[in-house]
């Protein structure tokens, strides 16, 4: 009786023994994370991984291998492209290229980093914060009158605006010839104070630069030296020479200016295109 | 006066007239003279010339950035033998002191000569000297290197009466200039050596005038007429220079003064006792462009103190 008992606890554990080794635990990763695992070979009989190409659902590559009695550790690592449960022994072979199917089994289990219903959408978007209305069109609908409407009232308010009152009319400068004409009705009356005569002969000397066409492009002391060849500005000026500058010597009579000044008395304004005619004629010669 | 004094430079210098008749006006004013213009336009051989031909002491100074004060004034010494200080008189105790680009010597050099422009007399040691008579100063600017230079302040450029722009000379005055040049000829020594002959060596001549007759002239000068009209233009166009909104800084009333003087002294040399408006616009320049500065804005149109004084000039009519 003692030797039943015996006898058969002895077979249960021999026969627990056995389960275990055919129920090895998987070894278990994800998909596109490389897991590892051993493998035990007998030492006699050589193993390599079998080729793979992009459709193989796992590659499997031998690391390192270790002499451990009458066996071989291999140290596989592999690389699942599909979830499930696979057999890496289907993904070794012998030098030959049979199978290794006397070898023990080599369980691994891929499982899943996304869920089943997952999209592939890498990042999730989130809705606005205000709720949209409508589509392209509509919002075209909306913005285009409004975008027409500002320039259409900026040119109302425009229009509606009262219109500025024309400009007052401006008396047109006085002439050379109407500085001219008081200043000499003194000198003829003789009437004169030092500034009144000082002006006189520079608005004279103005007349007949005008005149002349000698404004422009020449200074005034070039200007001069033209006036004094001139014949009538000449004469004029060596006049006013005479009656403002130069001291009168003893027994001298004062200098006559009314007859040569009488001229000025009238004079018309000076047509200026005429003189840029006269200046041009020059610039030619 | 004036002719001889022209004819006699114009023996050397060929052109610049208008140099010339600017450096007369300030012989005889007692004003001083700037004078501006590139190297190479004879400006020392034009005041040598006419130093020799008025029988006048001639100095020349060129300014450098390492010039001294007592370089121009002079300083006392401690003379080895007596063994007492001795005053030993600068380059400035002349009638006539060329101070060659004034600009490249530092503020206190230039104030040094320039308050011996405007006293005519100088301090060295404990002792005042007077400067001789008559005392001129011809200084003179090149208007480009401006690098390194310390630019005349307008209160020291006031001191100047007259500041004239040199020019080249025409393609006429230039050709004589070289052909003149090429006429000089050799300087032989006694020891059998030569060089060939500058501008200088024809300026050796005995004087045309001397000092006497510029004391006459200068006295000529003071009885030209200047009449209470021209005096009104003078005004009116300084004063003008001060209202104007394109000039930061108008005329001094020393440049109304300059430019009374210097029309007296250009109608003597022109043959008259009496100024008139011509004088007044052919010094109007060089008496009143020196004493004006224009404003950023102005500047910034592109402006120049000529324009504006031409501009000034024309109001006054």
């Amino acid at each position: 009786m003692k030797w039943r008992a015996a006898s058969l606890i002895a077979a249960l554990m021999i026969a627990a023994c056995a389960f275990a080794q055919v129920r090895r635990e998987a070894v278990r990763t994800t998909i596109g994370i490389e897991g590892r695992a051993v493998f035990r070979h007998p030492a006699g009989e050589k193993v390599q991984a079998v080729p793979v190409d992009d459709k193989a659902p796992v590659v499997v590559r031998i690391a390192d291998q270790t002499r451990d009695g009458e066996y071989v550790l291999y140290d596989l690592r592999f690389i699942a492209q599909y979830a499930g449960e696979f057999d890496l022994r289907d993904c070794l072979r012998r030098p030959d290229g049979t199978p290794l199917t006397n070898a023990e089994p080599l369980p691994v289990s891929i499982g899943k980093l996304l869920p089943d219903d997952h999209q592939g959408a890498l990042f999730e978007i989130g809705g606005g914060r205000l709720p949209r209305l409508g589509g392209y069109q509509v919002v075209l609908l909306v913005i285009g009158p409004l975008w027409l409407a500002v320039p259409l009232v900026v040119l109302a308010r425009r229009m509606a605006r009262p219109r500025p009152a024309p400009p007052p009319r401006v008396a047109p400068p006085r002439t050379l010839a109407d500085q001219l004409r008081p200043l000499v009705e003194s000198a003829m009356r003789g009437e004169m104070s030092v500034p009144d005569r000082a002006r006189l002969e520079m608005l004279l000397q103005a007349y007949w630069r005008e005149r002349l066409g000698l404004g422009a492009g020449l200074d005034q002391a070039g200007a001069m030296s033209a006036l004094r060849a001139h014949p009538d500005a000449g004469e004029l000026l060596a006049m006013l020479d005479r009656w403002l500058h130069r001291p009168r010597r003893a027994g001298e009579a004062e200098v006559e200016v009314s007859a040569v000044l009488a001229r000025y008395r009238e004079a018309r304004p000076v047509d200026l295109s005429s003189n840029a005619a006269a200046a041009a004629e020059r610039g030619r010669a | 006066m004036a002719e001889r004094v022209r004819a006699r430079v114009a023996r050397t210098v060929v052109g610049q007239d208008t140099v010339v008749e600017r450096i007369l006006i300030a012989l005889l004013t007692g004003g001083h003279l700037l004078l501006q213009g590139v190297p190479g336009l004879a400006k020392t051989l034009l005041v040598h010339s006419v130093a020799k031909a008025i029988d006048l002491q001639f100095g020349r100074v060129q300014f450098t950035i390492d010039l001294l004060p007592s370089d121009i004034v002079g300083a006392e010494i401690l003379d080895e033998a007596t063994r007492q200080f001795r005053i030993h008189k600068g380059p400035i105790f002349t009638n006539l002191l060329l101070a060659d680009e004034i600009n490249r010597a530092t503020p206190k050099v230039q104030s040094a000569l320039l308050e011996a422009m405007q006293e005519r007399k100088v301090t060295i040691g404990n002792t005042t000297h007077r400067l001789p008579v008559p005392f001129l100063v011809i200084a003179t600017q090149n208007p480009v290197e401006q690098a390194g230079t310390f630019e005349l302040p307008e209160a020291q450029l006031d001191r100047f009466m007259l500041c004239h722009r040199l020019d080249y000379p025409t393609k006429e005055q230039e050709e004589e200039v070289v052909r003149r040049s090429l006429k000089l000829g050799l300087n032989k020594s006694a020891d059998g050596g030569a060089v060939p002959k500058s501008a200088f060596d024809a300026v050796d001549e005995g004087p045309e005038l001397h000092v006497k007759d510029l004391t006459s002239a200068m006295e000529a000068v003071q009885s030209v007429h200047v009449s209470d009209v021209f005096l009104r233009h003078c005004i009116d166009l300084v004063d003008r220079t001060r209202r104007t909104t394109d000039l930061d800084l108008g005329c001094s009333p020393r440049a109304g003064i300059a430019l009374a003087q210097a029309a007296r002294a250009r109608a003597f040399i022109y043959g008259r006792d009496y100024v008139i408006p011509d004088d007044l616009f052919a010094l109007s320049e060089d008496v009143l462009l020196h004493r004006m500065r224009l404003t950023y804005e102005a500047m910034a149109r592109g402006r120049t103190t000529r324009q504006v004084l031409r501009e000034l000039m024309e109001q006054v009519s």
